[in-house]
């Protein structure tokens, strides 16, 4: 647009100006760039070839000088290129896909080894992902950044209506199946709103206090809205969204991206998250002493063979058996023991233990048989070390570990700031999933639902992060070609 | 002079210009031949490229304003970080230039500069 503003203002120079400025965009990858650089050399070209001019050259010579004086094109036109190309990362796409595989083959493995056809649908919502995550690398981060406010009205009004039929249901149905239908959509969103609340806050960092109060009240909102809807069914997307959500406004206070006195900012840190974690803890639905002893003592409360207690129980005792390479060892007596629960229910009665046995011959019983219901989901981590052995297992982990820790230095590359948090946002979501999955893969389960991102709970998971990590390589491959507006607003190049 | 030690030395030279106020590209260049009595007059066209490092780098802002003629220029911000950076290049600078004006100059050098002379080695 501004190359046609000169043009107006210079009759003919833009011809003569053309062939050079062409030259110069050829080299450069990305298209969008391209005008605005052409419109600031055309301009500097022609402030030079009018002083030439009023030094008495005559219009040909003076341009022609002008021209020359910029140098050679094709060189100029490279060296812009640098300063303007899209970021590859294909070393960071290549392990999330590879986590995605492990998922994948995870859900064959049940089809083909389980005969559960039922998780087709799991592979479905892979693909879905994986698409999603394609569709995010190319566009997420631009598409982000222009249409942040919407993301966190449109967040706010889905939970909003949610919370709605949440009271109109409970009058007239059982709250409990609505809690199951609506939690997928309250984990997709609480995870989502994580980057959309940052990047708040980032564009309000300029006004001292403002960056908090949005943080403050956005976060509270969607906390305890989420927390009325799902209760301890998504304790974990609850506390992930709290944590993620100020480490990184933490983050943004030591990096100097938020504008006052880092003492001051700390302070009004500490406020924030003090009435957040306020808010969270009176609108919690559920009972944290419970919670609590679920994860650190669950033989404290545990009452029965079918509550997340006993499996943390049951899970702790197998870990303690396994061996480095191989299946669990397990005698017989141990098998039927773990199979009927009466390994650790001393009194349980006799019905229960027919009841179990009448599906399986007591020389049969499998690790499969042992493991926690939906341990496929669950206790993936814990099924890789009993029934290959810790050290496949550390394998398995070790790719994981190489996949975050590839994700973590990618963040630190990201020079834009907007970018910066918003990548470091979703990474720390992942990292923090993970950290939960597997603290309740080993015996210390806090709260109810739980994923292992790209891996398992293929449904709404997978989806949802595959947005997070799409969104953070999308910052990083247009980390050069999205700058900041001096008013703190962004503007992208496209 | 080296390209690569040129660049760092322009790019040097035009945050410093930069902390005096916001200028453009053209202006930039103008102001840099007149100060460096013509020493650094470089191929205009190669100024770009420093310039968009440096936006890239959050050293400086670039944004657009309408110039009295009504032609519209980009004009470059220096930033908080474009400051300390300056600040770290200077002192970059100053270490480089006491280590050549050391090996050029020899003990002389020293000996001169510590009784105020601007003179090299005489």
């Amino acid at each position: 647009m501004n190359i046609l503003r000169n043009m107006e203002q210079q009759p003919g120079a833009f011809e003569g100006m053309d062939p050079f400025l062409e030259d110069v965009a050829e080299q450069i990858q990305y298209k969008p760039v391209r005008d605005e650089i052409k419109s600031e050399l055309a301009a500097h070209i022609e402030d030079r070839k009018a002083e030439y001019a009023g030094q008495g050259l005559e219009y040909d010579k003076a341009w022609e000088k002008a021209l020359e004086d910029m140098g050679d094109a094709v060189e100029i036109g490279v060296r812009l290129n640098e300063a303007h190309r899209l970021q590859r990362n294909q070393t960071v796409v290549a392990l999330v896909m590879a986590l995605a595989s492990i998922g994948i083959i995870g859900n064959i493995r049940l089809m083909l080894v389980e005969n559960l056809g039922i998780w087709f649908s799991g592979l479905f919502y892979f693909l879905c992902g994986i698409t999603i995550f394609a569709i995010m690398y190319y566009n997420g981060y631009q598409r982000l950044v222009k249409n942040i406010k919407k993301i966190n009205i449109i967040i706010l009004a889905v939970l909003g209506v949610y919370l709605g039929l949440f009271f109109v249901q409970r009058q007239l149905y059982s709250v409990f199946s609505f809690r199951l239908t609506s939690m997928s959509i309250v984990f997709a969103l609480e995870l989502l709103s994580i980057p959309a609340v940052l990047g708040m806050a980032y564009l309000n960092r300029n006004k001292r206090y403002r960056p908090f109060l949005l943080v403050t009240a956005l976060t509270a909102a969607i906390v305890s809205i989420a927390a009325w809807l799902t209760g301890s069914y998504t304790l974990v997307s609850h506390l992930v969204l709290i944590i993620a959500v100020y480490a990184a406004l933490l983050y943004m206070i030591v990096k100097g991206m938020l504008a006052g006195k880092p003492g001051r900012q700390v302070g009004w840190w500490i406020l924030s998250l003090g009435t957040v974690a306020a808010v969270f803890v009176l609108s919690f639905p559920g009972n944290w002493k419970y919670e609590l002893e679920q994860c650190f003592y669950p033989e404290k409360i545990v009452s029965d063979y079918w509550d997340d207690a006993y499996n943390s129980i049951l899970i702790k005792d197998l870990l303690g058996k396994a061996v480095p390479v191989g299946t669990v060892p397990l005698s017989r007596e141990e098998r039927m023991g773990y199979y009927t629960d009466a390994w650790y229910f001393d009194d349980l009665d006799e019905f229960h233990y027919e009841y179990k046995m009448q599906f399986k011959d007591e020389n049969n019983i499998m690790l499969e048989d042992i493991l926690p219901q939906h341990y496929q989901n669950n206790y993936r981590i814990t099924y890789w070390i009993l029934k290959y052995g810790w050290l496949p297992a550390v394998v398995l982990l070790g790719i994981i570990l190489a996949a975050y820790g590839m994700l973590v230095r990618m963040v630190s590359k990201v020079k834009n700031k907007m970018g910066k948090i918003l990548a470091f946002s979703c990474v720390l979501t992942l990292i923090l999933q993970t950290v939960f999955y597997f603290m309740g893969n080993m015996g210390y389960q806090f709260g109810w639902f739980c994923n292992f991102p790209f891996i398992s709970e293929g449904f709404c998971s997978i989806i949802t992060n595959m947005i997070l990590v799409g969104l953070a390589c999308s910052a990083y491959r247009y980390d050069r070609v999205v700058k900041e507006g001096k008013k703190g607003y962004m503007v992208s190049s496209t | 002079m080296d390209k690569k030690l040129m660049n760092i030395s322009i790019s040097m030279l035009l945050l410093r210009l930069l902390e005096e106020q916001d200028r453009y590209g053209y202006e930039l260049i103008k102001e840099l031949e007149a100060r460096s009595e013509n020493v650094f007059s470089l191929k205009e066209g190669t100024l770009y490229p420093i310039l968009h490092t440096l936006e890239l780098e959050g050293a400086v802002e670039g944004y657009e304003k309408a110039a009295e003629t009504g032609r519209t220029r980009k004009y470059y911000h220096i930033t908080k970080k474009g400051l300390k950076l300056l600040a770290e290049k200077k002192k970059e600078w100053d270490t480089y230039q006491k280590a050549v004006n050391h090996v050029i100059g020899g003990m002389e050098y020293e000996y001169s500069t510590e009784y105020g002379t601007a003179a090299w080695g005489f």
